[in-house]
């Protein structure tokens, strides 16, 4: 109702008070001073020409070429994607023979992603890429050569898999917080993340880390890039903000085991919030150092049924009293470090970058070698339109969108394939998942494609293989409801 | 603290006493009537002022009236009344003279004359005055807007005044980002009553939003260097003066987008002898948003002046003027109801002020007359915030003020717990600041005005006492189960600050050849205060001021008409606020046991508090302006040129620091606790109020009592005391020039500006202490403390310039009773840089790039214009272990550079850089401008339309800042007004 007086009042201004006064004092300053240059004819539109004529609507062709690591050849029938940053449009064509795709666009800033998954004998290869701005303006040249999508790949061994640790994956993230009973806003103290054993080996956490990229938001002002790229992908690493938490104690998962970790609020929150998470489990881990990370509203004594053994161990080499997981759009993974610890890592300032060059302790960060990374999620804040990623694509070379304090949770998709490949599973899967988020009022979110209901499957005994192509955009999608309220 | 300098005070009035001889020569009276000089009708109450002999007089419901002893030869008569115009001429005294008929011109736009700009005064000290005709024609709804009258003033750039922060103001100096506190250093004074922020608990000058300008007759700006007589002030005065005497019916109703003003006033004659009685109310509302207006400012005013002429044997008089003001409003947070709510802010700025004010001319040989005064202003600004609070978990909201480590415990098993725990769940809490300053003020004054040969001497003798307090209760919560943390200081029980003035002032008047003449008056003033309970005692200061002015006046047909210099030279000091005297406890708590939530969400944390007393500063001085002015004036074929120099110099400013101290404690939490037998349920925790340690105590008493690990964590404390602060300057100069009437357009042209110039460095050594950051080992919070010439900031001062110039053309047409003005402000210059300077020596260096820590090879001097990243050091540092052992900084990083890493890793924390490259480039804003429009028109003598509209054009010119070469659109920038307007209508009865 306001809004509508204001533009009522805004259309008075414009309409009349403002030409009216403005109209009386220029016929007073005409009395002081008036020239005949000052004049200008009237140009009146001819009232006989009636042709409606519709702007105009340039298209563009946009040429993609996959370029792959040497030793590997082009394919066709690869999928590639082309999604407007602004619009949020995606078109979707395959390669033809020579790797090359050719999409027919208007104006916009694009951003193109493409991803394959081969096998050879020994190994499983996944090839990742993308490229993360292409502006496509009058200055856009058709002819130019096609774009190198440059892909990564990373080789994972079909038996006997040599890192253990790399069979862990980020079955789950939940960051953006619940509605408040009271409808007084959004709870967002109670941010979780499980951790999956996606294969048929049993994976060791000790030392595993957990780390967020600074910027913390995707929508920041991110000066990575440099010639539209993030500078540190060629030097393999990256940018760990502020600080990190480590798993101290010799925690293992067995085969499609997993661990929720409360990444704040280690309690019962459904106390007060009824839509939120109870975290008060013995199972259960969650980040705890009160020395290191004071802030009380971000981590209140966690529930007396966590064992201390369940605190992971804080990490402080940036500045602030609590970790700053995004409650939008975090950078988030996991690496275990090599021939070092992370507490040797926060200690030694050769391992030191400063985001921007700007040596302060907000913006230092640590550089952390993409080899050791075992899992990434790239969140990005839904509809924003500066939104730019910051993990690299050997990590994730996609994203998930997150429309943050309704509840929504960040899922990872089922492997259909080889989930339905595993012999026990038959009669436990359960089909017509229904949790996605696409088609909810007002959110235009995503599902799970294969349609199986990991949870519900998981509960009638069945074992689940999720996704794993280090693409958020085909691995996840927006839950509607944590999978721990179930 | 006592200046020593009070001795000179005796010595001086004597000298005064003995310059002014008494030499009587013959005296007369003058008797006669004031009439109205359209309908001759006689005007009653009109007050008859002869300044320079210090005389004066009433006139009875008549209009008649007489004035006794009047020396003989010239004298400049000034008469007076609400309604009128102020007329000023001179007589000539030659013998007892009656029957005189003067005649005075109704107030309204049928004159020749209308003045609706700021009118420079003809007085020793530079001041400007804007009557009720310009104040009706700008429609003012708040007296702040009136300063852009000032020579090169800039309109209110906000369209409302619905803003949290209260409006201050501050004279020939910015109201915000400068040194010196010219806000706190500015007195306002409504009908002689000081708007006193003495009282409060901060150092900021008084919210003007309070007072109903609809019943403002004038505002007299003080610029230059004032009397003796006002104390208690750094920066100048703005002297309000309300509605008074006999008056029409009258209503006024202004609208703007953003405000609208109801008032209605009356002056009533009460019949013989027994005097006028004034009564005014006002309505005001300004919202902040016109799509939301719940957030407001309001105001509703009620006040009523009462005054009187008694008159005695031998001509003496006896003025009697008294008057009470009541304001009951403020500001309303109160959201759109559209949105979640019922959370709010209330300010309150409710007032209550009376004065009475008694004049007694006595017209003896030794003393003129005898002015005695007292004022009371009461203000209720109790602030009350409403917010919504929820927690999944115990929160722990700390009251105790006692040292030691303390237990939370419910509120329900003991409510006055030094740390109560407020439950999981949902509550709102509603905070309450309550401050009630309370200023008493009574003075007395006496003059001696005699004349010897072509000497006129004035004797001006006077003592005032003010006393500031405060009656609030400070911080408090109307639902103590819910109250968070905070500590109960209750403002009511802080002693009053008296402060005791003394004053005497000589002015001489000296009458040359022909029309000239030379005026001087020196002045001396000594104020001694005393705060009770505090470290300061009885503290004086001795302001003297001096001015002195030669008028020439040339003849009519002489190329120059009048000619007058003036000098002035003075100090003026500023008494500090309660927030410097009785600065307020603080506290450090530190969480030192967490044991693990229970299933209901209970926490039994506890903490250790660690109280620090105020902190006082025994060497604090009282906080002064050294005012130095020199002005020009002339009258040059009918167009009058003034202009003024001055040169201000703040001294010894309020300044807040910070003080760290270090200290330890023990912090114990679950994982202390996971080795103890004792089922989680059956536990009861104490701790040690002295060591900190927990003792596990079994409920059912099967299992032994255990003591918890814990570890010790250290950590700094703080606190704040105030300091003197370096000096800061401003000097200028202002024009005004007003050509006179061009008759063919009836109109007239006045272009008024200044140039002024503010540098401001503090080298203030104050301490930096990394809070949220550790060692490099990751687990040790940081253990350095920095020291910084002028603090922490890459700069510690800044330096600005401005050129403002504005043009007024004012066409009036007195046939149709029709005034428009169009006023052009326009910027010239806008200049600014940030300053990095220090007497220890180099304070920053530029950086080769941005990710270095030592200067520049290249250009290790230059930090101006370089375009580059500049970094600044700490003078030094010291240690958690060792506060007393200052280790230079500069030399130790370099040291550390080669020989230690993790020093040099943990000492570059300390290192402070600019966050852009251009932070200490110059800014130089390009040229711009914006216009007004206002019209005034009369219809018949009951009813006046005004309207105005503020950057009527609406300005979107872009405009460069060369500090980074960007480009920013005028609308709705901090430069120029937002485009607004208003229409108002006042209807006489």
């Amino acid at each position: 109702m306001y809004n509508l007086i204001t533009n009522q009042m805004n259309d008075l201004k414009r309409r009349w008070l403002r030409p009216s006064v403005f109209v009386a004092a220029c016929a007073m300053m005409m009395c002081w001073a008036c020239k005949e240059d000052n004049f200008i004819p009237d140009e009146k539109p001819d009232p006989t020409d009636t042709t409606v004529v519709p702007p105009p609507i340039s298209t563009y062709k946009v040429n993609i070429l996959l370029a792959y690591p040497e030793g590997f050849t082009a394919k066709e029938g690869i999928p590639v994607t082309l999604k407007n940053s602004t619009s949020g449009t995606i078109a979707e064509a395959a390669t033809i023979a020579d790797g090359t795709v050719q999409f027919v666009v208007v104006k916009g800033i694009y951003e193109a992603v493409a991803s394959e998954t081969r096998s050879d004998e020994f190994f499983n290869y996944i090839f990742n890429g993308v490229i993360s701005r292409i502006v496509v303006d009058d200055k856009y040249d058709e002819a130019q050569t096609p774009l190198a999508l440059t892909l990564t790949t990373v080789a994972k061994e079909v038996e006997g898999d040599p890192n253990p640790i790399g069979r862990v994956v980020i079955k789950e993230l939940y960051n953006g917080g619940c509605p408040k009973d009271d409808g007084s806003g959004s709870y967002q103290f109670d941010k979780y993340v499980i951790l999956y054993n996606n294969s048929n080996g049993t994976a060791q956490l000790k030392d595993l880390t957990l780390a967020i990229v600074n910027p913390y938001n995707s929508q920041a002002s991110n000066y990575d890039y440099v010639d539209g790229k993030l500078f540190y992908e060629a030097e393999g690493w990256l940018p760990a903000g502020q600080g990190y938490w480590t798993f101290l104690d010799s925690a293992s998962l067995n085969p499609g085991e997993q661990i929720v970790i409360a990444l704040t609020g280690a309690i019962d929150n459904t106390v007060t919030y009824s839509q939120s998470i109870n975290f008060a489990n013995p199972n259960y881990y969650c980040t705890y150092d009160i020395a290191v990370f004071p802030n009380l509203s971000y981590y209140p004594a966690p529930s007396e049924v966590i064992p201390t053994s369940h605190w992971l161990k804080g990490y402080l080499f940036g500045a602030g009293n609590a970790w700053t997981l995004s409650v939008t759009s975090p950078g988030f993974f996991l690496f275990v470090p090599q021939g070092i610890t992370s507490e040797g890592i926060a200690a030694d300032p050769s391992y030191s970058n400063y985001m921007n060059n700007n040596q302060t302790a907000a913006n230092h960060r640590k550089k952390i070698s993409t080899g050791w990374v075992v899992d990434g999620i790239e969140v990005f804040n839904k509809g924003n339109a500066n939104n730019q990623k910051r993990l690299t694509p050997a990590v994730d070379a996609g994203y998930i969108e997150l429309t943050n304090a309704q509840g929504y949770t960040l899922y990872r998709n089922v492997d259909k394939q080889a989930t339905e490949a595993i012999t026990a599973n038959t009669g436990k899967l359960v089909y017509n998942y229904n949790l996605g988020t696409e088609g909810i009022d007002g959110v235009d979110g995503t599902t799970d494609p294969s349609g199986i209901d990991a949870e519900a499957s998981i509960k009638n005994g069945a074992r689940i293989v999720y996704k794993d192509s280090n693409n958020a955009t085909n691995d996840f999608h927006q839950r509607r409801k944590s999978s721990l309220r179930e | 603290m006592n200046f020593g300098t009070t001795k000179l005070l005796p010595v001086f009035i004597c000298l005064l006493a003995l310059c002014a001889v008494h030499t009587a020569r013959g005296q007369y009276s003058i008797s006669g009537k004031i009439l109205h000089k359209a309908s001759k009708n006689p005007v009653g109450y009109a007050n008859i002022v002869l300044a320079d002999k210090g005389l004066w007089a009433t006139t009875n419901g008549e209009g008649a009236f007489t004035i006794f002893k009047v020396p003989q030869g010239a004298a400049d008569v000034t008469v007076s009344c609400l309604g009128f115009v102020k007329t000023t001429f001179q007589i000539h005294v030659t013998q007892d003279t009656a029957g005189i008929e003067w005649y005075l011109p109704e107030d309204n736009l049928k004159l020749d004359e209308v003045v609706v700009t700021a009118k420079r005064q003809d007085g020793m000290a530079t001041s400007y005055v804007i009557d009720r005709t310009g104040l009706e024609h700008m429609q003012l709804l708040n007296v702040a807007d009136a300063m852009s009258l000032l020579p090169g003033g800039k309109s209110t750039r906000s369209p409302h005044f619905a803003g949290s922060a209260p409006q201050t103001l501050a004279i020939r100096a910015a109201a915000s980002g400068e040194n010196g506190n010219p806000t706190f250093g500015t007195a306002i004074e409504v009908d002689g009553v000081r708007l006193s922020n003495n009282g409060t608990f901060d150092v900021s000058g008084a919210d003007v939003r309070g007072i109903a300008a609809s019943h403002v007759a004038s505002i007299e700006v003080i610029t230059g260097v004032p009397s003796v007589e006002y104390g208690d002030m750094s920066n100048g005065i703005v002297k309000i003066e309300t509605k008074k005497g006999k008056s029409p019916w009258q209503a006024e109703l202004s609208t703007k987008l953003q405000a609208k003003q109801f008032s209605l006033s009356k002056g009533f004659d009460m019949g013989r002898r027994t005097g006028v009685l004034n009564i005014g109310a006002e309505h005001t509302k300004s919202i902040a948003e016109l799509a939301s207006p719940f957030t407001s400012y309001s105001r509703n005013s009620l006040s009523a002046h009462y005054s009187n002429t008694l008159h005695a044997r031998g001509g003496q008089s006896v003025r009697i003027e008294s008057g009470v003001t009541g304001n009951i409003g403020g500001y309303d947070s109160k959201n759109d109801p559209d949105a979640f709510t019922d959370t709010y802010v209330k300010n309150k700025n409710n007032t209550l002020r009376g004065r009475l004010n008694v004049n007694w001319l006595l017209l003896r040989s030794w003393i003129t007359s005898l002015e005695a005064s007292g004022a009371v202003s009461y203000s209720d600004n109790l602030t009350e915030a409403k917010e919504n609070k929820s927690t999944a978990s115990s929160v722990a909201a700390i009251h105790g003020k006692d040292e030691g480590y303390f237990v939370g415990t419910m509120y329900d098993e003991n409510p006055n717990a030094p740390i109560v725990l407020i439950p999981a769940g949902y509550w709102y809490h509603v905070r309450y600041n309550d401050s009630k300053p309370l200023d008493l003020t009574a003075n007395v004054k006496a003059r001696w005005t005699r004349r010897f040969g072509a000497v006129n001497s004035h004797l001006l003798l006077g003592a005032d006492f003010s006393r500031s307090g405060n009656r609030g209760q400070g911080e408090y919560y109307a639902d103590a189960r819910y109250a968070p943390t905070y500590r109960e200081y209750r403002y009511d029980q802080i002693p009053f600050m008296n402060n005791a003035g003394f004053y005497a002032e000589e002015k001489i008047d000296v009458v040359l050849h022909g029309q000239s003449g030379l005026q001087v008056v020196a002045g001396v003033r000594e104020d001694m205060t005393a705060a009770a309970h505090s470290a300061y005692g009885t503290v004086s200061s001795l302001s003297p001021r001096v001015n002195a002015k030669y008028t020439f006046r040339g003849g009519k047909e002489q190329l120059v008409g009048k000619f007058a210099v003036r000098a002035g030279w003075g100090k003026a000091m500023k008494l500090p606020s309660f927030a410097v005297l009785y600065p307020s406890p603080a506290y450090t708590d530190k969480l030192a046991f967490a044991p693990g939530t229970l299933a209901d969400g209970s926490i039994f944390y506890a903490y250790h508090i660690q109280p620090r007393t105020a902190m006082y500063n025994p060497d604090l001085r009282w906080q002064y302006n050294r005012l130095k002015e020199l002005n020009v004036e002339a009258e040059i074929k009918g167009v009058t040129v003034s202009v003024s120099l001055f040169h201000n110099k703040t001294v010894d400013a309020y300044h807040t620091k910070s003080v760290y101290t270090p200290f330890a404690y023990k912090l114990t939490d679950q994982s202390n606790l996971e080795g103890s037998a004792v089922p989680s349920a059956d536990r009861q925790y104490y701790i040690d109020r002295f060591t900190g340690v927990v003792t596990i105590h079994d409920k059912t008493g099967q299992h032994p009592d255990e003591t918890a690990g814990y570890k010790e964590q250290q950590v700094f404390q703080s606190n704040n005391t105030y300091v003197n602060g370096s000096p800061s300057v401003r000097k200028g100069v202002e024009w005004t020039v007003d050509f006179g009437k061009i008759q063919p357009i009836r109109s007239t042209v006045r272009l008024d500006g200044n140039y002024y110039y503010y540098r401001g460095v503090d080298e203030t050594v104050a301490p930096r202490m990394l809070s949220s950051q550790f060692m490099a080992d990751g687990a040790t919070p940081y253990q350095y403390i920095g020291f910084y010439a002028g603090g922490q900031l890459s700069s510690n001062g800044s330096e600005s310039k401005q050129v403002n110039t504005n043009i007024t053309f004012i066409t009036h047409i007195p046939a149709i009773r029709l005034i428009v003005s169009l006023r052009i402000e326009t910027t010239l210059y806008k200049y600014s840089q940030n300053l990095s300077e220090s007497v220890e020596g180099q304070r920053s260096f530029a950086l080769a790039d941005r990710a270095d820590f030592f200067p520049a090879a290249d250009n290790p001097d230059g930090i101006y214009n370089s375009n580059r990243y500049v970094a600044n050091y700490p003078l030094y540092y010291t240690t958690w272990n060792d506060m007393e052992t200052k280790i230079p900084f500069a030399e130790k990083l370099a040291w550390a550079k080669d020989n230690d890493p993790a020093l040099y890793n943990d000492l570059v924390k300390l290192v402070v850089k600019t966050t852009t490259e251009y932070y200490f480039n110059s800014s130089n804003i390009s040229g711009y401008y914006s216009a007004n429009i206002s019209v005034t028109k009369e219809i018949g003598d009951f009813a006046t339309l005004s309207f105005t509209a503020t950057n009527f054009t609406n300005n979107m010119q872009l405009v460069t800042d060369r500090q980074n070469n960007t480009q920013n659109t005028l609308y709705r920038s901090t430069y120029i007004p937002q485009f607004y307007y208003g229409l108002s209508l006042k209807l006489k009865v």
